[in-house]
């Protein structure tokens, strides 16, 4: 990735810095799942549509998991 | 002569017929009228409260009312009070039992009866009273004993857990654990801070949605989107979210996987956008 003075060049590179953290450190403790879906991931190449879709599943499953971590954190 | 002497043989055999008549008659009185009910009354260890009045045993054998029976004796006897201060009074209860079960009440209340009283007034209350006033005394002691020692367990559950925590090293070692601390920091607040940069990326992008004719299409969808994940990130702000991820490694697995999902999307879709314009190469 080439280097640019742009804040979003600097603010994506930020965020693909933290993403390659998580994944190595789901590679450590992760489940084989998560690695496989990483891999997928690296390699897919996905419409515009696919993005959205991916990107309102994720959200979708974010707010179910809601409840679960409301118990989990009155429990706190 | 002869006819005296006749006289006083039918006179005497009168006296002695209507003698073992009488005789007779009193003892078909006495059995016939001990009944399942008195037996039952004689039995009873307050058997000495029942009296069967003796005008019942003098009557002919004509009809005699029932006899006396427990409901009838102790109708007269208005609370247990009265069975308390009759049994007293006959010497077979002791007065201190009474005072000994209401130690901790107020004198006022230790003169109000209870229905337990009545429950001791039967066979042996000396004994009864003794045993009952222990049997209260652990009923009433061990609710307050057993949270005092789940108390102390907790207690002792949490120093260990405490010092688990700190992995059984004292105080001076705590100093070099200061140095694991950023280390540590980075690597709790990874999905917090992906949710973070996510929402700051989201909120780029939303704004030039309509630059990309690509982005344009699905523009409401996103806008959603976009609100539901500032939705989410705001119920778990000032460290909650690395709470409730610290206590649950599967939880913590599933959520940095979503928000990683998400932030690889948006980069892709920055990206694209990034290109349409023309104002980030690589």
């Amino acid at each position: 990735m080439g280097k640019t003075n742009h804040p979003a060049a600097e603010r994506i590179e930020h965020l693909l810095g933290i993403i390659q953290q998580a994944e190595e450190e789901g590679k450590g403790n992760g489940s084989e799942a998560t690695k496989i879906q990483t891999s997928f991931r690296r390699e897919s190449h996905r419409s515009m549509a696919d993005a959205a879709e991916i990107l309102h599943s994720s959200v979708d499953c974010l707010m179910r998991l809601l409840p679960t971590m409301e118990i989990s954190l009155a429990f706190h | 002569m002869r006819a005296q002497t006749q006289f006083l043989i039918r006179g005497t055999q009168l006296i002695a017929v209507l003698t073992f008549g009488a005789g007779f008659a009193k003892q078909q009185i006495k059995t016939s009228h001990i009944t399942n009910s008195d037996l039952a009354v004689r039995n009873d260890p307050v058997k000495d409260f029942v009296e069967i009045p003796h005008s019942e045993y003098s009557s002919s054998l004509t009809h005699r009312p029932s006899p006396p029976r427990r409901s009838a004796t102790f109708s007269s006897i208005k609370s247990t009070t009265t069975i308390r201060s009759f049994l007293v009074k006959r010497g077979l209860a002791n007065k201190s039992n009474k005072q000994s079960w209401h130690d901790d009440v107020s004198p006022q209340d230790a003169h109000e009866d209870t229905p337990l009283d009545g429950v001791s007034a039967h066979a042996d209350p000396e004994s009864e009273g003794l045993a009952f006033e222990s049997r209260v005394r652990r009923d009433v002691s061990d609710p307050l004993e057993d949270f005092d020692d789940q108390v102390s367990e907790i207690s002792t559950k949490q120093s260990a857990w405490q010092h688990q925590e700190d992995g059984g090293k004292d105080e001076t070692d705590n100093l070099n654990d200061d140095l694991m601390v950023p280390h540590a920091f980075l690597i709790h607040q990874i999905p917090w801070q992906l949710h973070q940069e996510s929402i700051a990326l989201f909120l780029e992008l939303s704004g030039s949605l309509n630059c990309s004719e690509q982005l344009h299409d699905h523009e409401d969808d996103l806008r959603g989107d976009l609100a539901r994940l500032l939705l989410w990130g705001e119920s778990f702000d000032g460290g909650k979210l690395d709470d409730i991820l610290a206590g649950s490694a599967e939880l913590r697995d599933v959520v940095l996987e979503l928000c990683a999902t998400v932030s690889e999307i948006l980069i892709e879709g920055k990206f694209e956008e990034l290109i349409t314009t023309q104002r980030f190469t690589f």
